[in-house]
């Protein structure tokens, strides 16, 4: 479990932002999608980040990416469900922050310090079953990451 | 009629804590506690592991400073192991321990407190916030997210990971730094300058607007401890401890790790799980002393680096003695920020940081050990017992925020002395309160070795006990 970033050439401005933690069950699944789509070679410029929350430093690198693509599970969808869903800069935000951040707070973010928003953002989701401690997936959180994958596939392909 | 105000939770620090304030029947603040509510338990589940697991179980303490637990922990088996770590390792962490430091102070600085310094403390707290800053003064809060990522890349480029690495060992590191990551490292350094620079001359300009929070926030004598060199330079991985009192005269000096208990208890209080510890000659509460990033400029006569020690006599004119204020931490930080940047330019150009030979081998030659380290919000000592075969027996943490407990405690009774009037609760009497321990930076999580989020409640209770007002922020 190593949290990473690949770094694509330069140039290139296609970003997927995982996160979740996978000693937590299906919170897991946005690492286990990232990592499986970092092996396809034919998204080779699309820059993986994995972490374990998303965070203020990130809006750098939003900054510089014409689409952003946040993958994360979700605890209110149906199990297994994948979801697409765009997004733009939140307008009420967190009074509580210390660590993490949610997505359209963090465009927000972007936007305020950098003055400038990719031209796509959005947000792939798994509807988690379980968030349990343990690593793994549970099979219906599982069996939903090819959709998942596909749909990133298409997200990326529009922009490319 | 008197009262009980809680603040549950306190917001904007690493952990969760809550806040009681104790009125008399005229309504005057005269008692104070501060709680920190939930337990861990890492100084008891560790028995029977075997003690080279340590530095990697004890690092799940807290995502904000593994680092520090990892050394300490570390230095610990190696105590165990009666080993002397080889000098690139010995280098190496330093620049991860360094790095870190500058990545917590980025956060607490410019993430957590800096929407007070920029904003004021009667702001409207849906904008005293980050973004708040991000609007109002972007260029800060760009520094401070670059300042961030500055700590967190060099962890990653060192040790793979920014959070629990897996890269100190007892013995010292897995892996040599090779030629590229440290060219990465020092092609960062210009713009890491630029931003601990700006913060600083920003942070001069504005500190003036705060005298009241400066003459109020834990503004009293105590003493300080922390970790100095031979030749009384700041040290955050390696040299000896050393206590001065509040005149600024040296208490105890050259104190190893192993030393820590002959002078040093802990005292509990019913009302939090977080310890107090004391210097043992003046017992509990009289022995109570602060660690931290006021506390190292305190007890140092320089800091080493050139940069550095400009900003530390510019400090050093804020008082005759020692700075007893509390509100100074926050220019302690930045100062410690420059240090560190410098330092880490230093080892890097340091040949022998370069060599291949990084790990010492042993096994169990002694069954205690004991290591410490400067953590960044002050001192951190980690002890182990062992059996003959290496297994755990005994464990004892002694945290950085653990040894501000009680100033703290003191500082929130001064402060809502000062600030909190009536019975009601208003939003820059609740932040000042908030503002005094945010002035620490305490990390709770490792502190009480206690789970979770950072919020924090006050509540305003009656001399019989009854709860008069509550405000609660999540």
């Amino acid at each position: 479990m190593v949290e990473s970033a690949s770094h694509s050439a330069p140039g290139a401005r296609r970003l997927l932002l995982a996160c979740g933690n996978p000693l937590r069950g299906d919170d897991g699944v946005g690492w286990k999608i990232a990592e499986a789509f970092e092996q396809e070679t034919a998204y080779a410029g699309v820059q993986v980040i994995i972490r374990q929350q998303f965070t203020a430093e990130l809006a750098e690198d939003i900054r510089d990416a014409d689409t952003v693509v946040f993958v994360d599970a979700s605890a209110t969808a149906a199990a297994g469900e994948v979801s697409l869903l765009e997004l733009s800069p939140a307008d009420a935000l967190p009074r509580i922050l210390t660590h993490h951040m949610p997505p359209a707070s963090l465009l927000t973010l972007c936007q305020d310090l950098y003055g400038r928003l990719p031209r796509r953002a959005c947000a792939v989701t798994v509807g988690a079953e379980s968030f349990e401690l343990g690593e793994g997936l549970t099979a219906a959180v599982q069996a939903a990451i090819p959709k998942a994958l596909a749909a990133l596939r298409e997200i990326f392909d529009q922009t490319s | 009629m008197s009262q009980t105000i809680v603040i549950d939770p306190v917001t904007r620090l690493e952990g969760h804590g809550k806040i009681t304030l104790k009125t008399d029947d005229q309504g005057n603040v005269q008692e104070a506690f501060f709680s920190v509510t939930q337990v861990r338990g890492f100084e008891k589940f560790n028995e029977g592991r075997p003690f080279y697991e340590m530095p990697s179980l004890m690092a799940r303490i807290c995502g904000i400073c593994p680092v520090s637990h990892l050394l300490a922990s570390a230095k610990a088996c190696e105590a165990i192991m009666a080993v002397e770590i080889p000098y690139a390792a010995a280098q190496l962490r330093r620049i991860a321990n360094l790095a870190q430091t500058i990545q917590s102070h980025a956060l607490s600085f410019f993430y957590l407190s800096s929407p007070d310094l920029l904003l004021g403390m009667d702001a409207d707290p849906a904008v005293r916030n980050i973004f708040g800053v991000a609007k109002a003064k972007p260029e800060l809060a760009m520094g401070g997210v670059a300042l961030r990522r500055f700590g967190q890349r060099i962890i990653e480029l060192l040790a793979k990971k920014r959070i629990h690495p897996g890269w100190i060992i007892p013995g010292g590191v897995t892996e040599p730094l090779d030629a590229a990551k440290r060219d990465e490292i020092l092609a960062m350094i210009p713009e890491a300058y630029a931003n601990v620079r700006m913060a600083l001359d920003w942070y001069k300009q504005i500190a003036g607007n705060f005298e009241k929070e400066i003459d109020n926030f834990a503004n009293f004598p105590t003493m300080f401890l922390g970790l100095v060199n031979e030749d009384e330079s700041v040290e955050f991985t390696d040299g000896a401890l050393r206590l001065i009192d509040a005149s600024g005269n040296i208490v105890l000096d050259k104190v190893t790790a192993d030393q820590f208990d002959t002078h040093f208890g802990e005292a509990v209080e019913p009302y939090s799980y977080m310890k107090f510890p004391f210097y043992k000659p003046l017992g509990y509460p009289g022995g109570s002393y602060r660690v931290g990033p006021l506390a190292r400029l305190n007890i140092a006569r320089t800091m080493g680096t050139p940069l550095a020690d400009i900003e530390l006599a510019e400090f050093k004119q804020l008082a005759e003695g020692p700075v007893l204020g509390s509100f100074h931490y926050h220019h302690a930080r930045l100062i410690d920020i420059l240090y560190g940047i410098e330092m880490i330019e230093r080892i890097l150009d340091d040949k022998g940081t370069m060599d291949t030979h990084v790990r010492a081998t042993a096994g169990v030659n002694r069954l205690e050990g004991a290591g410490v380290s400067e953590a960044p919000r002050g001192t951190l000592m980690h002890h182990y017992k062992v059996d003959q075969d290496g297994k755990m027996v005994w464990a004892n943490l002694v945290i950085a925020t653990g040894q501000n407990n009680n100033a703290m405690n003191r500082g929130v009774l001064y402060a809502a002395q000062r600030f909190m009037k009536g019975s009601k609760i208003t939003e820059g009497m609740l932040n000042r309160v908030e503002a005094v321990i945010r002035t620490f930076d305490p990390c709770l999580s490792c502190s009480t070795h206690a789970f979770g989020q950072m919020p924090l409640s006050i509540e305003l209770v009656d001399p019989s006990g009854d709860l008069i007002d509550e405000i609660h922020r999540y």
